[in-house]
């Protein structure tokens, strides 16, 4: 069986303009990049198109590219095509956030092996109660909660992703916390029956 | 690691938010770990509030992911169908390129002319300080805006203590304006009938395409940046 490629050698290729090289870093990282701008959009066919255009601008921006961590560089974009389409949304109050949010209340899959009725149910009040959250902090504290605790990037990879120092993205995780911790107050119950069952 | 105290009266010492949520993800140092180990063994609050955060970045982690619902490869048509600049640009990098270096010529061109007509024309030095100072002037307030242009777009995500030194040029655009008063009547008045002529829209026309030059270079390195 053969090895799979080795991605310094595909980002090496890619900056050559090798398209199907670049194309099996798209495959490694695309449900990463999709659900981090389902996260920050809160609407399927946003993000969707979101995901597309951050790849397409990576693919051409992969020869002024310097490091190898691809994937904060990946967010990083994915982030940018993100906030410019929130952007664009409030100059056009007609697809506000709240509209894209009603568009997204559909319950999201859960791919655990066997859960029980009432741990799905738990969890699936949880999720929502968490991306509705989610989808009211401000843009720069959801992204750094997104890439840090949905997402498991360390504070340096953070601070690559969103361009800004240690001390930004320790205050933006921080006060993004504070804020879910004080809107979530009335859910507790949420979070010990959840963790519980997780355990 | 920052402890909350009392100003006035001695009251328990909590630690920080910030210091608690940094312990949670593990990016707090050896020393400033061990002491919120300590502190929290001893707090109920800071206890309550590890607990909470804790609860909260499980359940964060936990939330379900969804596949791609589609393949994101990029195929050869996705480029040529789309222009050559990326999607978070706010515009083409050559359109503000060429507009930059365009305005930048005009300028110069617009100083080089009110310059050499000023030394050709009247020939005093009266007149040289005027225009220069008047310069200055226009500049300097150009200048001191230039960033709220291409970077108010950018605040969202902006390093956080970036905001404070962003008002740097205006102590150059706030300097007091040369003493007019010094001289006599005759240099005042020559003064203001340079002003009054052409000389104003000609400083009208040099303000707008320094502004325009210093927009568009601004422009073209923020879409340079985001790319």
């Amino acid at each position: 069986m053969d090895a799979p490629p080795d991605e310094a050698d595909l980002i090496d290729r890619s900056r050559n303009g090798d398209l199907e090289a670049f194309n099996v870093i798209v495959v490694r990282y695309q449900d990463r990049v999709f659900n981090l701008c389902l996260r920050m959009l809160g609407n399927r066919q946003a993000a969707e198109d979101a995901a597309q255009e951050a790849f397409i601008s990576a693919y051409r921006a992969m020869a002024r590219v310097r490091g190898d961590n691809i994937r904060a560089w990946l967010f990083r974009i994915a982030s940018n095509v993100c906030i410019d389409e929130i952007r664009r949304r409030k100059r056009q109050p007609a697809s506000s956030l709240d509209v894209a949010r009603s568009d997204d209340e559909r319950p999201l899959d859960v791919p655990d092996a066997a859960p029980g009725p009432e741990t799905l149910a738990l969890r699936s009040e949880l999720a929502a109660a968490l991306r509705s959250e989610l989808l009211l902090l401000p843009d720069d504290q959801r992204l750094a909660i997104i890439l840090c605790d949905i997402e498991g990037l360390d504070y340096h990879e953070i601070a690559a992703a969103m361009n800004c120092s240690l001390g930004t993205v320790k205050s933006r995780i921080s006060r993004g916390r504070s804020r879910l911790r004080e809107h979530l107050h009335g859910k507790t119950e949420l979070f010990s029956d959840a963790v519980r069952h997780t355990e | 690691m920052r402890l909350e105290t009392g100003m006035f009266w001695k009251r328990p010492s909590h630690i920080s938010d910030e210091d608690l949520s940094a312990y949670v993800d593990g990016a707090l140092g050896e020393g400033a770990r061990v002491r919120v180990d300590e502190h929290a063994a001893a707090c109920e609050r800071c206890r309550e509030a590890l607990d909470q955060l804790l609860q909260l970045k499980a359940s964060l982690a936990a939330m379900p992911r969804e596949s791609a619902p589609r393949s994101f490869a990029v195929r050869q048509a996705d480029l040529e169908d789309r222009p050559a600049a990326p999607a978070s640009a706010r515009g083409s990098p050559v359109l503000l390129g060429g507009l930059a270096t365009v305005a930048l010529v005009t300028f110069v061109t617009l100083v080089a002319v009110d310059v050499g007509g000023s030394i050709g024309g009247s020939g005093e030095s009266d007149g040289d300080n005027s225009v220069a100072e008047s310069g200055d002037q226009s500049f300097g307030d150009v200048a001191a805006e230039e960033p709220s242009s291409p970077g108010g777009g950018e605040s969202a995500i902006a390093d956080d203590g970036e905001d404070a030194v962003a008002d740097d040029g205006d102590t150059r655009a706030g300097e007091p304006p040369a003493e007019p008063t010094d001289t006599g009547q005759d240099v005042t008045t020559q003064t203001e009938d340079d002003d009054d002529g052409t000389d104003v829209p000609l400083r009208a026309a040099q303000a707008g395409t320094a502004a325009l030059a210093l927009v568009a270079g601004g422009g073209l390195w923020y879409s340079r940046r985001r790319a």
